[in-house]
């Protein structure tokens, strides 16, 4: 009943039951991942990387947020950052172009977080996910043609505080191997 | 609509319009199912640039889209 509310679909055969919008590590910390909103289904079937139509972003987020504090549990980057910035008002769209503005905002060229700068001036807008296989026709990505395509595009993700500059440094190789996977989907 | 669900005649995600926002709406989760034309962004009332084309031009568009 929670993956349906959330649009998070379950990994098949999985006896724990975990969805695939996640990684689960060992210590049993969830983490979502790019899946949230680039892997959905059409007519009941998964193709990769289409995009997560049923994805309630802001819901969630919401309702964690909501959760953790009665339980008295400490808050992260987007339970906070959320409060003032829209996940995606409507179910199946993120607001995933201002990730990228409001995360980078506090970073210099080198990556280095600066947290007291006052907040960046943002558009909100949603964004349905584009299909991934539409990836390699493109030169730049978002409806706005706002980010050159690339590796470091797909990292704006991880930008919040607990990612500092060597992390980023020493996962841009994966992301090197992410984008030339999603490059290869046709 | 269910996460399953197809419009195989209309081609895309079954949808249903409204000309408000039903009275029984009341919270955000429920309201975040709507798409709201009336909010900044979300207008369907299309674009005016298919008509500087001809006939044959539109057709090719909507060849190359699907080809996208």
């Amino acid at each position: 009943m929670a993956f349906d509310r959330y649009g998070l679909i379950e990994r098949e055969g999985d006896p724990l039951h975990r969805p695939l919008q996640y990684v689960v590590d060992d210590a049993g910390q969830w983490t979502m991942n790019c899946l949230a909103c680039h892997q959905g289904k059409v007519a009941g079937q998964m193709i990769p990387g289409i995009p997560n139509s049923q994805l309630a972003l802001e819901t969630l987020t919401h309702e964690i947020r909501a959760v953790k504090l009665r339980l008295g549990k400490p808050l992260t980057d987007l339970d906070i950052g959320s409060l003032v910035m829209p996940l995606g008002t409507t179910v199946g769209s993120t607001n995933a172009i201002m990730f990228g503005v409001a995360l980078m905002h506090y970073r210099d060229d080198d990556l280095n977080i600066h947290p007291h700068r006052l907040p960046p001036v943002m558009t909100h807008h949603d964004h349905d996910a584009p299909p991934w296989w539409n990836t390699s026709r493109k030169q730049r990505l978002y409806s706005d043609n706002f980010a050159p395509r690339g590796p470091r595009s797909l990292m704006q993700f991880l930008a919040s505080r607990e990612n500092g500059p060597e992390k980023f440094r020493r996962w841009e190789d994966d992301f090197r191997h992410i984008d030339a996977y999603i490059d290869s989907l046709e | 609509m269910n996460n399953d669900g197809y419009d195989a005649q209309r081609g895309g995600l079954p949808v249903k319009s409204f000309d408000q926002m039903p009275t029984e709406i009341l919270t955000a989760a429920k309201k975040h199912r709507f798409f709201d034309t009336r909010n900044f962004g979300k207008s369907a009332a299309g674009h005016d640039f298919p008509n500087v084309l001809t006939e044959p031009d539109r057709a090719a568009v909507l060849e190359y889209l699907k080809t996208l």
